[in-house]
C-alpha cells in the first residue's frame, strides 16, 4: 500500500480546482443541506411506514 | 473532552501530531463522534471570536454517527473561527471522513475569518474510510447498508445521503491518479495482479474497510 502525503494531495486538488468552482464554504454547505433535506424526507418515509428512521454510522 | 494549549517539546510522540503555533487554542475531538463529543466543539465554533486560532485535533477516534458528524461540519462552515484540523495517529470512519472533508475542500476565509483546513500530520498516521452503515437496533454486532432496506422510500433517501460519500472518495481515487490506470488488472507469469487503486474501489463498494496511510512531515 502506498502512502500519501497530504500537500501533494493539497497540490493536486489546488491544480485541478475550476476557475468558477465555488468555493469550499459554498461546497460544504449545499452538501450538509443536501443530506439534511434527503434526512427530512427519510424521517417522513419512516412515519408513513410506521417504522423507526435508521440511525447512520461510520464507526469502529 | 479536553481543550487546552499545545506545547510542541522534542519528544518521539507529540503532545499534537501536527505542528501547532502557541497561539492556536487546541479542541480534542477525542474517542468517538457522537452528540456528547461534538456539542462541546459546535458551541466553541460558535461562539468563536471572527479569526480566533483554532485547533481541533481528532485524537484516537473510531467514528460514530453521521447525522453528528454532519452538524459539526455545518458549525465548521459557519464558524468566524480560523480553524485547523488535525489527525493523531489515526482516525477512522466519521472521525477519517471530517479531516478528507476540508483536505478536499478547505475553506479559505477572508483574513481568518471563516477559514477551515485539514494540515498535515507531523508523525504518520492512518485514516480508515468506508461506506455509511446501519447497525441493528439491539446492538452493534450486526449492520446493514443502503441497498440491504426493503422499503424504497427509505432506500432513495439513504441513497442520497451515501452519495456524498460516496463522492469523496471517488475524489481520493482521482487524486492519486485511478483515471489514468491503463488497466484494471494485468497478467503475467501465470497470475493475474490488480491494480492497488481497484482494490481499493472494490473494497469501498463491497462495503469493507479502505485504509489510507498518510506520510508524516516531521524528519
Amino acid at each position: 500500500m502506498k502512502s500519501l502525503v497530504a500537500s501533494e494531495l493539497r497540490a493536486k486538488i489546488d491544480e485541478s480546482r475550476k476557475p468558477n468552482a465555488s468555493c469550499g464554504k459554498d461546497f460544504t454547505l449545499a452538501r450538509v443541506r443536501s443530506f439534511q433535506d434527503a434526512d427530512l424526507k427519510l424521517q417522513e418515509a419512516c412515519a408513513r411506514l410506521g417504522i423507526d428512521k435508521p440511525h447512520m454510522i461510520a464507526s469502529h | 473532552m479536553d481543550v487546552g494549549t499545545a506545547s510542541m517539546e522534542d519528544c518521539a510522540e507529540p503532545e499534537v501530531n501536527a505542528a501547532v503555533t502557541p497561539d492556536r487554542r487546541v479542541i480534542e475531538l477525542k474517542g468517538l463522534v457522537s452528540a456528547e463529543t461534538v456539542t462541546p466543539v459546535i458551541d466553541q465554533l460558535q461562539n468563536a471570536q471572527p479569526a480566533e486560532k483554532l485547533l481541533i485535533y481528532i485524537r484516537a477516534n473510531g467514528g460514530g454517527e453521521i447525522r453528528q458528524l454532519v452538524l459539526l461540519i455545518q458549525a465548521l462552515g459557519t464558524t468566524q473561527a480560523d480553524v485547523e484540523l488535525a489527525i493523531g495517529r489515526y482516525a477512522m470512519s466519521a472521525a477519517a471522513t471530517l479531516w478528507l472533508w476540508f483536505l478536499l475542500d478547505p475553506i479559505p476565509g477572508d483574513d481568518g475569518v471563516g477559514r477551515v483546513v485539514s494540515v498535515d500530520p507531523l508523525k504518520p498516521a492512518v485514516l480508515l474510510f468506508h461506506r455509511p452503515r446501519w447497525p441493528h437496533a439491539s446492538g452493534g454486532e450486526y449492520y446493514c447498508f443502503y441497498e440491504d432496506f426493503e422499503e424504497e422510500s427509505v432506500r432513495e433517501n439513504l441513497s442520497k445521503q451515501v452519495a456524498i460519500f460516496d463522492s469523496l472518495f471517488e475524489r481520493i481515487l482521482a487524486l492519486q491518479g485511478f483515471g489514468q490506470v491503463h488497466a484494471a488488472t494485468v497478467k503475467h507469469d501465470g497470475a493475474t495482479y490488480k491494480h492497488h487503486l481497484h482494490f481499493a474501489r472494490d473494497a469501498y463498494y463491497g462495503n469493507n474497510d479502505y485504509v489510507i496511510s498518510l506520510n508524516g512531515v516531521a524528519a
